[in-house]
């Protein structure tokens, strides 16, 4: 069975590329210590290979900054993977190649899929693709995977891949390449054999990557000193230029990306022309506010008014299947019930106190699922952001707490799993904290039986 | 330096702060890069850059890290 990874930036479409391969049979494994989820599924191919596909955490870069970044780079680095998928939005290549790059310098086996084909031909940009294939030196595929277009390319580009004998970097990284390439020859005769190749450990050192570092120093005495050398290189190099080396390595990716993208790409029109109108409402001094209080307001009356009178249609219905229950269920004597009635019409009314709320929920995550397509949501925590702060959390906290029910009712359950996209730790514990206390919809009967409990004493 | 709407920066250095998120680096905030404040959000923080075509939100207490030129 193969095994393929997607990788790629977040919002680039990944899970939705995942989705269309895999038909969206997946399940979720979660790393041991850490709240990264990493989906797994399965897909066939035309000549009847299964593979496993993998969804990897989306990331920005290669480094060791962040959980996710460190969960798709050890998959990638431990795990036999045959070929990389690398996801890019095809309307900002500019970012998507910063990552790509990396993995091109990891030596990986790998393929773009260029998503969001769609979005980038309404801006007006226009990508040769075969010119950015013969580039860089890999295969290419377009796709808009939210409407499963460019499935039959991919799977095809999957099936017919082969690996190139050498992927040359298209970075240059100028003054630092003397240093990377001493390094590189240190890293390769090193006794002990490190996961990643030289080159690519040779660059991270550079950039004072702490985890390339460990892997350097558990080779001994020999990795000890070549990491003294490296400080040493890096710091003689910092004091010449008057900038990090890491900071040197950002500048030369970023240097490399903009020239290639010159040769390959067009720009007919700006496209953001409508976006920029619509913001200057949504998050206006003085509209942004009002508008915010009338979307609450709205969700408050959709979901909490209209969502309850929908529940009086299904009201019935449940008390008949409670009823039914206790038809089927041994009748009760003057005196005792059966153990097997009480337990089932137990388990029946907890049922249907759990089933009463689908409507809610139904209209509620609906709308949530809606502002958050519609890219209102980071306009929330644009205009929240300064109230949160104060409690310790981020505008990133805002969708967690709806979904955990801030304004109106939710559920703790999505709003904790939510609260994985919080890239600050501390803003992260404080939020799922926060969460776990809100007026959350299933905890109104537990509140209802302790206040008639105590109220009633 | 106050970031007011419409004035525009340029990178002047790019040493790592802690506060930094990999982010940065991925849109491309090195020497050179010009900035343009777009808004502040209506409780005034945060603000709003366009930085290389992308947009970027920062506190102001994490935007006043960054060493900017007024251009």
């Amino acid at each position: 069975m193969k095994t393929l990874a997607l990788v790629g930036q977040p919002n680039c479409g990944k899970s939705t590329i995942f989705n269309m391969l895999t038909g969206a049979r997946q399940h979720v494994a979660n790393y041991p210590g850490i709240t990264v989820d990493v989906k797994k599924g399965k897909c066939s191919l035309k000549d009847g290979t299964v593979c496993e596909v993998v969804d990897l955490p989306g990331i920005y870069s290669l480094t060791s900054y962040s959980n996710e970044e460190v969960v798709t780079r050890d998959f990638i680095l431990n795990n036999q993977v045959d070929l990389v998928i690398n996801v890019l939005d095809s309307s900002n290549l500019k970012q998507g190649l910063y990552l790509s790059v990396q993995f091109i310098e990891m030596g990986v086996p790998m393929l773009l899929a260029l998503n969001m084909a769609d979005v980038a031909r309404r801006r007006g940009i226009n990508t040769d693709m075969e010119k950015l294939s013969s580039i860089l030196g890999i295969p290419i595929v377009q796709t808009v995977s939210n409407r499963s277009k460019g499935k039959d390319d991919l799977v095809e580009a999957i099936e017919t891949y082969s690996p190139l004998p050498s992927l040359t970097s298209p970075v240059n990284y100028g003054e630092l390449e003397a240093l990377i390439l001493e390094l590189t020859d240190q890293i390769a005769a090193l006794p002990t054999a490190l996961k990643f190749p030289p080159r690519w450990g040779a660059i991270k050192l550079l950039e004072a990557d702490s985890m390339v570092r460990q892997s350097i120093e558990a080779a001994g005495s020999q990795g000890t000193e070549l990491l003294e050398k490296a400080d040493a290189l890096s710091a003689a190099f910092a004091e010449k230029i008057g900038d990090s080396t890491a900071g040197e390595v950002g500048i030369s990716r970023h240097q490399s990306i903009a020239p290639l993208l010159k040769k390959v790409q067009e720009q007919t029109s700006s496209g953001r022309s409508f976006t920029d109108k619509v913001d200057r409402i949504v998050v206006n001094r003085f509209i942004g506010p009002l508008l915010l209080l009338g979307i609450i307001y709205l969700l408050y009356q959709l979901s909490i008014i209209q969502g309850y009178k929908l529940t009086d249609y299904l009201i019935p219905w449940l008390n008949k299947a409670e009823f039914l229950m206790s038809v089927v269920l041994p009748r009760s004597g003057i005196i005792e019930e059966p153990i097997l009635r009480a337990l089932g019409l137990g388990i029946m009314a907890a049922i249907n106190s759990v089933l009463v709320y689908i409507p809610l929920f139904l209209i509620l995550f609906s709308c949530i699922a809606f502002l958050e397509d519609v890219g209102y949501m980071p306009r929330i925590a644009f205009i929240l952001d300064r109230i949160l702060r104060r409690f310790g959390l981020q505008g990133q906290s805002t969708l967690p707490l709806i979904l955990g029910g801030i304004f109106v009712g939710g559920c703790a359950v999505p709003g904790v799993m939510a609260t994985r996209v919080i890239a600050d730790e501390r803003a992260r514990l404080a939020t799922i904290l926060v969460v776990s206390l809100m007026n959350c919809l299933a905890k109104i009967p537990l509140y209802t039986l302790l206040m008639s409990t105590f109220s009633s004493a | 330096m106050k970031f007011s709407p419409a004035k525009r920066f340029a990178s002047s250095d790019l040493t790592p702060k802690e506060f930094w998120p990999s982010v940065l680096w991925t849109w491309a905030f090195i020497r050179g890069a010009i900035v343009k404040v777009l808004r502040n959000a209506p409780l005034v923080d945060p603000v709003e850059f366009v930085l290389e075509g992308s947009h970027v939100s920062l506190r102001h207490e994490e935007a006043h890290l960054l060493e900017v030129a007024l251009l």
